[in-house]
């Protein structure tokens, strides 16, 4: 399976912000985001989840054959986390086992599913609105992670979580990888090299794999630094 | 589909019990009654769901009635013949509603909840609120009808036809809503030129037809709501055959969530215009910290402040105007109205209080200031808050005055045209009244915004004591109206009462809003 954009151009106004993007991205695959401030990542997976028109381009799933992108087939965490906040987290999941019992494999319990997310007991009863930005955002990437789209957009989804759960998540998504491709944006990028097995850098409005190979930690990453900074020669 | 229509709603329930509760535990008293972990046992208590359920049915009936009898008082006044002209507007007006009452179109935080974030089927998602808007207006019509052709006495057979024909006319309203939005990329609601003429167009063709006599009869209404009965099914098929419900509902859902905004009319209201943003560096000149900050803010949201203040003085304008013409052509009336306006002159802050800006402004300013603003310590210090207060203070004052001053005016000119006996002392006490209660109401809002500060981050909820307050503010001016004072004394208790309110409410500030004003 791959997500494959062609041509892809976005502009707000006079703002261009993706201009001729391409890019294949494949299945199995943890894709690491990385542009510096308003380079057009949320655009990108804005435009991926169709929740805005792009200009022209065209993205597509290929599996047995290349077909328009359905939005059943993506799973979109946003950075800032947007929640029914007049439900509890038990009401909200138990709500959303509900109305997906036909699409999800392999159910578990309700417990189960929190303590993936490591949401305590005393906690599952609150109010939503009572939640820390982090705790939302542990609800948010739970129902994706229940769902396992084919596609999971994950936009700086570890920034606001404790390192402890950031561990957790991350070892999660390694084990989920399989059959999907996941692509992750973050600023940090320690994380990017430790979670992702691809670099893929947003600069001059087009998107950019960054080749590793052979090279070490430090070297890879000045590398990236070097291209994010539009250094050709990097 | 009936599955996930209860589904729905008891989502829907929930979120407005929890709501409701949290709320409650906001309350002063009342939050010593409730429970900590209330919320854990809401989604079992079916008595909950059940209250709240009949607590809409009766609203919802209740609002219908009104409408049913703003129709019935519009026709009594314009002075029809009811039995005719009242099934004739009906009909007239659903037909209005077919343009304009889209559901699908009606943006909301619980649309997203349940379509991208729960991930509802669209399709059932709609065909749930089809079917129940189909059985709502046809059970809540057909009980008005039947109460208001018992009052009115028109023909049977007219309240089945006008509940079906309404009941149609929700899903033709659906198809038609879809295929403009697929046309126009935007829904009619949002047009206001098309909305307001097509209003204007339905109420020339209900009332002018009614007055020249010309109305619906029975068989031509049996024969419209035939062919609606046709129209709908071949709608139906349309729904059945759509694909786009997702990206159509994540189009317009989105924009209202991402903003944080309950909803898209208040972000209308509060938004500045990329052609406001720029400001006359002449206006800037010379100003530094607090006093810059604050003339980039008023002079942003100049239309927003000054625009209504303008229309209202506008409209006084006009209205005196037509009144002194008509005094002045018919002067045998100038007893009459004096009268009227010397035996109800506390309606003057009635009036006033309707005229008043003030909840839309502090909205503004909390929406596009304070809610951001706040976040920072330097802006919470004491003498900021006291500062940027005496500001506000001084522009709300200010804005508020343009349509005081145009209605003393006016009014004092009536009142001399209408030769009414007053001393000079009763003109001057005229005067000062009403500019007063509009210094009152400006003041009034800023107080209680400073010292409640009742807006959560998203502006999605304001504390119960605003809405207490607001309503009590409201009662209190409809009471006045209510006995009649002569001019001298209203005047009077309206001068002394003012002061001793603006003086008491600024030292509350003085004291207290350092400490009240702040995010929730």
């Amino acid at each position: 399976m791959k997500l494959v954009i062609e041509n892809l151009n976005k502009s707000y106004q006079d703002n261009i912000v993706l201009k001729d993007a391409d890019f294949t991205f494949e299945s199995g695959k943890i894709y690491g985001l990385i542009g510096r401030n308003g380079a057009g990542k949320t655009t990108l997976f804005n435009a991926i989840n169709k929740d805005i028109e792009i200009n022209s381009g065209k993205i597509t799933l290929e599996e047995d054959i290349a077909h328009d992108l359905n939005t059943n087939d993506i799973g979109y965490v946003i950075s800032t986390p947007n929640v029914p906040e007049f439900l509890t987290a038990k009401e909200f999941l138990t709500f959303f086992l509900e109305i997906n019992e036909k699409k999800i494999k392999n159910k578990k319990t309700l417990d189960e599913y929190f303590s993936m997310v490591d949401i305590k007991k005393e906690d599952q009863d609150k109010l939503l609105k009572e939640y820390s930005h982090g705790m939302k955002n542990k609800i948010q990437m739970l129902i994706e992670i229940i769902l396992l789209p084919k596609i999971l957009l994950l936009d700086e989804p570890l920034t606001s979580l404790d390192i402890v759960v950031q561990d957790e998540i991350k070892k999660l998504l390694k084990d989920i990888k399989k059959d999907r491709i996941i692509i992750f944006s973050t600023h940090i990028l320690e994380i990017a090299m430790d979670l992702c097995d691809e670099i893929v850098i947003i600069n001059n409005k087009k998107l950019e794999k960054i080749e590793k190979k052979d090279l070490d930690t430090k070297k890879y990453k000045d590398k990236i630094i070097k291209s994010l900074k539009g250094d050709n020669n990097a | 589909m009936l599955n996930s229509l209860f589904l729905s709603k008891r989502f829907e329930n929930t979120y407005n019990i929890n709501s409701l509760l949290y709320l409650l535990k906001k309350t002063p008293l009342i939050r010593n009654l409730i429970d900590d972990d209330i919320y854990s046992y809401t989604s079992d208590k079916y008595i909950f769901h059940i209250i709240i359920t009949i607590f809409n049915i009766i609203k919802d009936i209740f609002i219908k009635f009104l409408y049913y009898a703003l129709i019935y008082f519009s026709i009594l006044l314009f002075g029809l013949k009811l039995k005719t002209s009242f099934t004739h507007v009906l009909i007239i007006f659903t037909l209005f509603g077919i343009f304009i009452n889209n559901n699908i179109f009606v943006t909301s935080n619980r649309n997203y909840y349940s379509l991208n974030l729960l991930r509802m089927d669209e399709k059932k998602y709609t065909y749930n609120s089809l079917f129940l808007n189909f059985f709502k207006a046809l059970i809540y019509n057909f009980i008005c009808l039947f109460v208001f052709k018992y009052i009115i006495g028109f023909n049977f057979l007219y309240v089945i036809i006008i509940s079906l024909f309404t009941a149609f006319a929700r899903i033709i309203s659906e198809v038609w809503g879809l295929l403009y939005f697929q046309k126009k990329e935007e829904s009619i609601i949002d047009n206001n030129k098309i909305y307001l003429s097509l209003l204007f167009i339905f109420i020339i063709f209900s009332y002018l037809l009614s007055y020249l006599k010309i109305t619906l009869t029975l068989n031509l209404s049996i024969i419209i709501t035939i062919i609606s009965l046709i129209i709908s099914i071949f709608s139906l098929l349309y729904l059945k055959r759509f694909k786009d419900y997702k990206i159509i509902y994540k189009k317009l859902n989105n924009k209202v969530v991402f903003t944080n905004s309950s909803n898209t009319n208040m972000q209308k209201i509060y938004d500045v215009k990329k052609s406001d943003i720029k400001i006359d560096p002449k206006k800037l000149k010379g100003k530094t910290g607090y006093d810059y900050f604050n003339t980039i803010f008023f002079e942003r949201h100049k239309k927003i402040l000054l625009t209504s203040a303008k229309n209202y003085a506008f409209i006084i304008f006009l209205f005196f105007s037509i009144l002194i013409g008509y005094l002045i052509i018919n002067p045998e009336y100038k007893t009459y109205i004096g009268n009227i306006i010397k035996n109800n002159y506390a309606w003057s802050l009635f009036i006033m209080y309707f005229l008043n800006r003030g909840s839309i402004v502090t909205s503004a300013m909390f929406y596009n200031c304070d809610r951001s603003m706040l976040k920072f310590n330097f802006y919470r210090e004491e003498n900021t808050i006291l500062n940027n207060f005496k500001t506000r203070v001084k522009t709300v004052v200010k804005v508020n005055l343009i349509p005081a001053v145009v209605l003393a005016c006016f009014l004092l000119l009536t009142i001399y045209i209408t030769n009414l006996k007053l001393s000079l002392i009763t003109y001057i006490s005229i005067f000062t009244s009403i500019i007063l209660i509009s210094v009152l109401f400006s003041i009034h809002y800023l107080v209680i915004y400073y010292l409640l500060q009742p807006y959560d981050e998203n502006m999605k909820m304001k504390t119960p004591l605003y809405s207490i307050i607001s309503f009590l503010t409201y009662y209190l001016c409809y009471l006045c109206t209510e006995y009649t004072f002569s001019i001298e004394n209203f005047t009077l208790f309206i001068i002394i009462g003012i002061i001793i309110y603006i003086l008491t409410s600024l030292f509350l500030v003085k004291s207290y809003a350092p400490r009240t004003f702040r995010l929730k």
